[in-house]
């Protein structure tokens, strides 16, 4: 995986993560690979991975058990995907709104392109 | 552990110049650790005081809690350029006398990395060429199941194959709760294995910072951080 290198990189290990449980690579009750495992896979140090899964731990996305591994939470998809989708919105309004644009006009602009499909 | 390595106090100085100054710091276990630093200015020392191939001038280092001093060869692994030591040598022989000194030297896995490596265990150290001599020492020290490994830039003469999967090499082939200290100066193509680095900024000046949360507060690689440190420096 190519990484930001401006940007914290256990954070984009658990975006990288999170976008495989959205996408459905990992489901529910899934066992993810262990601490070693994503460390090859990455080619980052076990602490950076560490790092990732703790934080994904914290956002109830997976469960870790002490000596047993991570396992991905029920009902995290639903969870991921309205979080995920708000910091897009968000994101884009930002963007929006730095360009001066009012309320109504990027409402306005939203569904006309909506409707042109 | 969190304090892994701890260094209290230490200086010491080079023609009454210091190359470090009143220095302490901890440093946890299981860390892959940069050290960076512009040619001359003492990275080396640095891993010859925590190696305790030098004395400081003042001050003491422990690493697991004992006196460096008085540790045991064989809990640090320590890599300096090519070891001339082995020039005699055949690849296989001088596997055979590492085996035989160094009580964690695992002779399957060296062989092992000579295949990985394209080394051929009948070759002669001395006809090798430098990338070659490089690699000759890595299998040898990466061979080993220490807890401390030090490194002066080991990479220098590597080759674009290896460099491209250096990553995977060390990740592969040290424990993960080993420490690596790695002068090095290939930080655009190693600094995402960093979790730390050390920066030796002359007068004896040291700056030790996790690279994760550099980049989470100041949006700069740490390369970019690098950079600022050293050219700051050079303005005062």
């Amino acid at each position: 995986m190519d990484f930001r290198t401006n940007a914290p990189i256990y954070e984009q290990i658990a975006t990288s993560i999170k976008e495989q449980i959205m996408s459905g690579s990992l489901h529910y009750g899934d066992k993810l690979p262990s601490v070693r495992e994503y460390s090859l896979i990455y080619e980052v140090s076990a602490l950076t991975v560490q790092r990732a899964v703790q934080q994904l731990d914290l956002e109830g996305i997976i469960q870790s058990k002490k000596g047993i591994g991570s396992f991905v939470l029920g009902n995290c998809k639903n969870n991921l995907e309205s979080r995920m989708i708000g910091q897009q919105v968000d994101e884009f309004i930002e963007k929006m709104k730095k360009m001066g644009l009012t309320d109504e006009f990027i409402i306005s602009k939203v569904k006309e392109s909506l409707s042109n499909g | 552990m969190d304090n892994f390595i701890q260094i209290e106090g230490i200086s010491k100085k080079y023609d009454n110049k210091y190359v470090i100054k009143d220095v302490s710091m901890s440093i946890p276990s299981g860390r892959i650790i940069g050290l960076l630093g512009d040619n001359g200015i003492g990275k080396t020392t640095l891993l010859k005081l925590l190696g305790n191939l030098q004395k400081p001038d003042k001050g003491e280092i422990r690493i697991d809690n004992t006196p460096v001093n008085q540790m045991k060869a064989k809990d640090i692994v320590y890599l300096l350029e090519p070891a001339n030591i082995y020039d005699w040598m055949k690849i296989k022989e001088a596997i055979a006398f590492c085996n035989d000194f160094q009580a964690d030297f695992d002779k399957e896995k060296a062989l092992r990395i000579c295949r990985e490596f394209g080394l051929d265990p009948n070759a002669k150290i001395t006809r090798l060429s430098k990338g070659n001599k490089e690699k000759v020492c890595l299998m040898l020290a990466f061979s080993r199941n220490a807890k401390l490994y030090l490194m002066d830039e080991p990479l220098g003469g590597i080759d674009p194959t290896l460099k491209k999967n250096i990553k995977k090499f060390i990740l592969e082939n040290i424990p993960t709760d080993a420490t690596i200290i790695m002068a090095t100066h290939l930080l655009k193509d190693l600094e995402v294995l960093f979790d730390q680095i050390i920066i030796i900024t002359g007068a004896g000046k040291i700056i030790y910072v996790d690279t994760d949360a550099i980049r989470k507060t100041r949006n700069q690689s740490i390369d970019e951080y690098y950079s600022e440190v050293i050219e700051n420096a050079a303005s005062h």
